[in-house]
């Protein structure tokens, strides 16, 4: 079939096809360089989130304020339930109230015994959630504080009560939350009160599972799980969830920070932990060529 | 009969952008921050091989590859992997237009279709051969779906809302060449 235009399109169209080639190609490699090179180009990401969704701040708060409220609206309707609810949770609480009066008074009195100072260096600055991570696959937010703030990756976020996420990914205004759910997320959790260490591995669901548990037969349905401190990712004894046991038979955490509205979030500001090298001079006379084999000794002792 | 003037040309590209704003802003509204067992479809996708095969002058190469790689960029996906494989069947798509011009809807659906379905095999395959951790597999079957069943919705709301119609065999564009 012959059209007029074949004429110009007989030099157009081999060069157009190497243009769409060069440009697939190069979208090809930046692919490519990322999966090299992840955490520059991540960087670059949050520079870019981080000049893009500002921009949206003023239109993204107002619209989630006024969703949370139709949500609120919408829960009147069954008011009278909850009512009853309410009243049967404050009977269960009341006899709690006075559980936990006399523990504090006692904790009270230890504390005072032993003088103990919790983790003093523990302060947090508050943020706002601008936007979430926009897809199914991942979950994340955004907060509204960034390295202007003094926010550093890998710190530990929380709401009111449990732990939400870290922070994964710095701009200058804004700081990416990466969830316990997402299939990225893993935390070393103690599950107490049989002071097991376990990994809280996200993926991608409501209920992360716990996984690399020595004795699960010893965790039982309702312990509490916080925070290890393992590895120095996260300032040990923040509260995660609850044990809870799946249909699957699997070990699953509930976790308490409340997923459903998570609208404010607090960054602990936490610093590293000065790291013990040495033997210990007083002890053991420095013997550079012998203390190689001794830590290994003595790491396999406190292995078995 | 609707003139290519050069003015609408760059009106349609700039409610092309505007649209792309909208969903970038729609999908990042923090409203659900549980992860969800369904998945919202992948609108861009059907908006961009819509209007290439009703309009190629409206989305131009460049045009895609640079709103797919920013996309890609802020909803936290691989980046430049969908933006290639979009280009590409973008590519496919608008090679085929004086074929899918004389076929009926359902034929262009099912054309449209196969294009979506190996685009998501496609990347799913080159992230397993890297090795990259890929979404869970239910989730993206189900925003495939959902992809294909959204496409005559876009159509018609291109064609109805937006006023983009298929060329009619003749019609010529500003310059006097035939489409």
């Amino acid at each position: 079939m012959a059209r007029d235009r074949n004429t110009h399109a007989h030099y157009v169209r081999p060069i157009r096809r190497i243009l769409v080639g060069l440009l697939v190609f190069v979208l090809l490699a930046i692919f490519l360089l990322w999966r090299i090179d992840s955490p520059r180009v991540e960087r670059f990401r949050a520079a870019l989130v981080d000049r893009v969704v500002p921009n949206f701040e003023w239109a993204l708060v107002p619209v989630t304020a006024a969703s949370g409220m139709i949500e609120d609206f919408r829960s009147y309707q069954r008011i009278y339930q909850q009512n009853q609810e309410l009243r049967r949770d404050l009977q269960k609480l009341k006899s709690w109230k006075e559980a936990a009066v006399q523990l504090e008074q006692q904790n009270a009195k230890l504390l005072a015994l032993n003088s103990v100072r919790l983790d003093p260096k523990l302060t947090s600055v508050s943020g706002v959630v601008l936007a979430d991570s926009g897809s199914p696959f991942r979950q994340s937010v955004l907060l509204n504080i960034g390295r202007r703030d003094g926010i550093m990756d890998g710190w530990a976020t929380m709401d009111g009560i449990g732990l939400v996420g870290r922070i994964s990914g710095v701009g200058k205004n804004t700081a990416r939350v990466i969830l316990l759910t997402d299939s990225n997320s893993r935390i070393p959790v103690t599950i107490q009160p049989s002071g097991q260490r376990a990994l809280l591995v996200g993926d991608n669901s409501s209920r992360p599972p716990v996984e690399f548990l020595e004795k699960p037969e010893q965790v039982r349905p309702g312990d509490r799980v916080v925070t290890s401190g393992d590895g120095g990712v996260f300032p040990a004894g923040l509260l995660v969830g609850q044990v809870a046991k799946d249909t699957d038979r699997r070990l699953r955490v509930q976790l308490t920070a409340d997923y459903e509205r998570l609208d404010f979030l607090r960054v602990l500001r936490s610093r590293s932990s000065e790291a013990i090298t040495d033997a210990g001079a007083l002890l053991i006379a420095p013997q550079p060529d012998l203390t190689e084999p001794d830590a290994a000794n003595s790491a396999e002792a406190t292995n078995e | 009969m609707s003139d290519v003037s050069p003015s609408s040309k760059w009106a349609y590209r700039f409610l092309f952008v505007l649209l792309v704003v909208l969903i970038v802003f729609v999908r990042l509204i923090p409203l659900q921050t549980t992860p969800s067992v369904w998945a919202m479809p992948d609108l861009l996708m059907c908006i961009i091989f819509a209007w290439v095969l009703r309009r190629p002058d409206y989305v131009p190469t460049l045009l895609i590859a640079g709103v797919v790689l920013t996309l890609d960029f802020l909803f936290m996906r691989p980046p430049g992997l969908m933006a290639g494989l979009v280009v590409l069947g973008a590519e496919f798509l608008r090679a085929r237009i004086h074929t899918v011009r004389e076929l009926p809807f359902s034929l262009e659906w099912g054309m449209v279709a196969s294009v979506i379905t190996g685009i998501m095999i496609a990347n799913r395959v080159i992230l397993i051969v890297v090795m990259s951790p890929r979404p869970p597999l239910g989730l993206s079957l189900f925003q495939l779906f959902v992809t294909l069943a959204a496409y005559p919705l876009v159509v018609a709301f291109s064609r109805y809302g937006l006023g983009i119609r298929k060329f009619s065999p003749g019609e010529t564009d500003a310059l006097g060449h035939r489409i």
